[in-house]
């Protein structure tokens, strides 16, 4: 027992000491000023529009905050009231159907196009890489926007084209079936060139004497590609994947401009749910408690996905 | 040298200081300085009815030197996503307008400056027609000044009529349900006899449910009416006609219900004043008719906009916008109105002659003697848009009509009880 607490308080210290190391001598006080100096603005920036939301809506979750007139304390009301709920509960449903399908679908892709688009010899290569990133630097909203009118029936690209192809599909957005699936590629559509261009940076990494060695063992090119490429991507494919699972779970702006969360909320994710119940039905508390719920569940996934991913990491 | 480095340090802080100041100093809604008052007043009037409700203003601006109104026009669902954290912020405008569908929400958290006084005393007041003073009023209280009232009358294309060989507008249920098979064209390049939005629209659904002698909430609006047989049976036919006769689009908002009869791709809608001026400059050659009668009568739904002021004014800023509201419903200014924009004069003192230069004016006016408003009370979201548009999409998809209204009627029912 003594000798625990004294492995404790051994410990202890020696995070204490490395602490205080930064600014043990005066020299390197003032180096330390000087880092925080440059830091301030973007610690400004975040304290104000990240840690300073947190916080307010930790504690509005805990109250019936409803725009106007007094608010209660009301504990875990909201929490409770959530639980209950069963648009939230078929809501979380959406979300996990919509990021269960973008999440694989965006990194199988993403990997598929920077393989294709690492060959040195591609024609056009650069323009190619350049016209499937651009969806990352426009606005998803802004985009939904032809998106919709694209799947409406009535003069939409897709059911036209499709109808050539032999396929009939009337309505995308206003059936309950098809509906997901349309948000869905565009949700895929406008992240997968960010992941592809991670995936190429990844794919430099790896020493081209590997493949040479494996071509003259005699290695496939699949037996490449398993034994080799995917291996040591395995660290990018960690980080991309629990992006995309991250970005998934936040699916909002183009639900928000082509669906609206219809019909008869079968495309309704937990971020409109947020936004309905806070701005549409005024309950701030309500939507706060919400939102604490979803930070609780992308936590607890990525933390999985991590667990998931440390045991695979190759390094050759 | 540290000297130096900490009076940098206190240069980047004090300016950041100051920077942060500026950013929160938000400019508040109006301002009073020396007796002149200016009054903010936001509102959604973008279509073609906008230029004249400008025009008076700026009429109103002249004629009254110690006051200024600055009008703020943008679409109705820029409107709604401003007004309510603006309101919250203590941004929000000194007069806002808006339908009185959604008054009662914003009038229960007590936004808005009752007006029971200003009704007693002003001149004006008892001029105003009932049915749109009755929008305003949440329990038992006004919260609101009528701005226009607005029957819902029957659009239909005479060039697209004269093609199918029909020679006039339906008078009832039988006509127009012929009509509608007659003029709805599937295919690639559909027609549809109908454009009717279900959702983000003056509702068009209730006018059915009434006309069969149904509805959504009973009027009192104590108690849900979808499972009422004869709600069901509308619904049910209704439904069938947009499902299997295809006589107009699945859930299209109203925006792409105006946009597909005035590109000729409807043949008829069922639409309010405002829309007169923005068909007759696209050239659809259109008339007007009262919506064809159902079982149970002709009932059409009115609209009413109504300006409400922000509780939060002073007291002379209230009298100031006392004063533009008395402006507003003054014989001359709703004269000028009715015959610029279409819409129904407020007042119902002004006769046929006041308004012969505008004759569609005098068709709605007809129409506003059977028109009733669509009231939810403060649970309009709650009914309308998380209930009602929801269970009218998925019985469009395909759902069983009994089963989807007897949940939404248990949902309705559950919101009117408690909220």
């Amino acid at each position: 027992m003594q000798d625990a607490t004294a492995t404790v308080r051994a410990r202890l210290m020696t995070w204490a000491a490395r602490l205080r190391e930064p600014f043990a001598t005066k020299a390197r006080r003032r180096r330390m000023l000087t880092a925080y100096t440059f830091m301030l603005p973007s610690l400004v920036v975040l304290a104000v529009f990240m840690f300073y939301p947190l916080v307010r809506a930790a504690w509005l979750s805990l109250t019936n905050y409803a725009f106007f007139g007094s608010s209660h304390f009301i504990g875990l009301g909201n929490y409770v009231q959530l639980v209950h709920d069963p648009q939230f509960w078929g809501d979380l449903v959406n979300t996990v159907y919509y990021a269960g399908v973008t999440t694989p679908v965006s990194v199988a892709l993403a990997l598929a196009l920077a393989l294709l688009l690492n060959r040195q010899r591609l024609p056009g290569r650069g323009i190619l890489r350049a016209a499937i990133f651009v969806p990352a630097v426009v606005s998803l909203a802004v985009a939904a926007i032809p998106f919709r009118l694209m799947f409406t029936p009535s003069i939409g690209f897709a059911t036209f084209w499709l109808a050539r192809l032999g396929i009939h599909t009337s309505d995308w957005l206003t059936s309950q079936t098809l509906a997901m699936p349309a948000v869905i590629i565009v949700g895929i559509w406008k992240n997968v060139g960010f992941y592809m261009v991670i995936y190429i940076a990844g794919l430099q990494t790896i020493p081209r004497e590997f493949y040479e060695a494996a071509t003259i063992d005699g290695a496939s090119p699949w037996a490449r590609f398993r034994r080799i490429t995917l291996p040591l991507l395995s660290n990018t494919t960690m980080f991309v994947t629990i992006i995309a699972a991250i970005a998934s779970f936040q699916a909002f702006d183009q639900i928000f401009v082509m669906t609206g969360g219809g019909p008869a909320f079968s495309t309704e994710t937990l971020v409109m749910l947020i936004y309905r119940e806070g701005f549409s039905n005024f309950q701030m508390g309500y939507a706060s408690a919400i939102g604490y719920v979803l930070l609780l569940i992308i936590l607890v996934l990525s933390l999985l996905q991590m667990r998931f991913f440390n045991r695979r990491i190759v390094r050759y | 040298m540290i000297h130096r480095k900490k009076k940098g340090l206190g240069a980047i802080v004090v300016t950041l200081a100051l920077g942060l100041a500026a950013a929160a100093c938000s400019s508040a809604g109006g301002s009073t300085s020396g007796g002149h008052i200016t009054l903010t007043y936001w509102n959604g009037f973008t279509g073609p009815d906008g230029p004249t409700v400008t025009k008076l203003v700026n009429e109103f601006n002249k004629t009254h030197k110690n006051i200024t109104i600055k009008m703020s026009i943008m679409p109705w669902d820029v409107f709604y996503e401003k007004l309510l954290p603006a309101l919250a912020a203590g941004n929000g405008p000194d007069i806002e307008a808006m339908d009185t569908q959604d008054l009662p929400q914003y009038a229960v958290k007590h936004v808005f400056v009752p007006l029971t006084s200003y009704y007693k005393s002003s001149p004006d007041t008892s001029a105003l027609a009932k049915g749109a003073v009755e929008g305003t009023v949440v329990d038992g209280t006004e919260y609101a000044v009528p701005v226009n009232f607005a029957p819902l009358m029957l659009y239909w294309n005479k060039t697209l009529f004269a093609k199918a060989g029909i020679s006039g507008a339906p008078a009832n249920w039988a006509e127009w349900i012929a009509d509608l098979k007659k003029l709805s064209k599937p295919g690639s390049a559909p027609q549809y006899g109908l454009a009717m939005g279900d959702n983000n629209t003056i509702p068009v659904w209730p006018i059915l449910l009434w006309e069969n002698g149904g509805g959504i909430v009973n009027p009192t609006v104590t108690k849900s009416m979808l499972s009422d047989p004869a709600t069901v049976a509308a619904v049910q036919q209704w439904s069938t006609l947009i499902v299997k006769d295809g006589i107009t689009p699945k859930n299209i908002s109203g925006a792409d219900a105006d946009s597909l009869f005035q590109a000729q791709k409807a043949a008829m809608e069922v639409n309010g004043p405002w829309a007169t001026t923005g068909y007759a400059q696209a050239k659809v050659n259109f008339g007007l008719a009262p919506v064809p009668a159902g079982p149970a009568g002709t009932i059409t739904l009115a609209d009413v906009i109504a300006m409400s002021i922000n509780a939060k004014d002073s007291p002379a800023k209230i009298a100031a916008a006392e004063t533009f509201f008395n402006f507003w419903n003054s014989k001359q200014t709703q004269i000028t109105y009715a015959v610029g924009t279409g819409f129904v004069p407020t007042r119902t003192d002004i006769t046929a002659t006041d308004l012969a230069a505008n004759p569609d004016v005098a068709l709605f006016e007809a129409a506003g003697a059977k028109a009733q408003p669509y009231e939810l009370g403060t649970q309009y979201t709650n009914i309308e848009t998380d209930t009602w548009e929801p269970a009218i999409e998925k019985i469009e998809d395909g759902s069983p009509v009994a089963a989807t209204l007897s949940q939404a009627n248990a949902q309705v029912n559950s919101y009117l009880a408690g909220g």
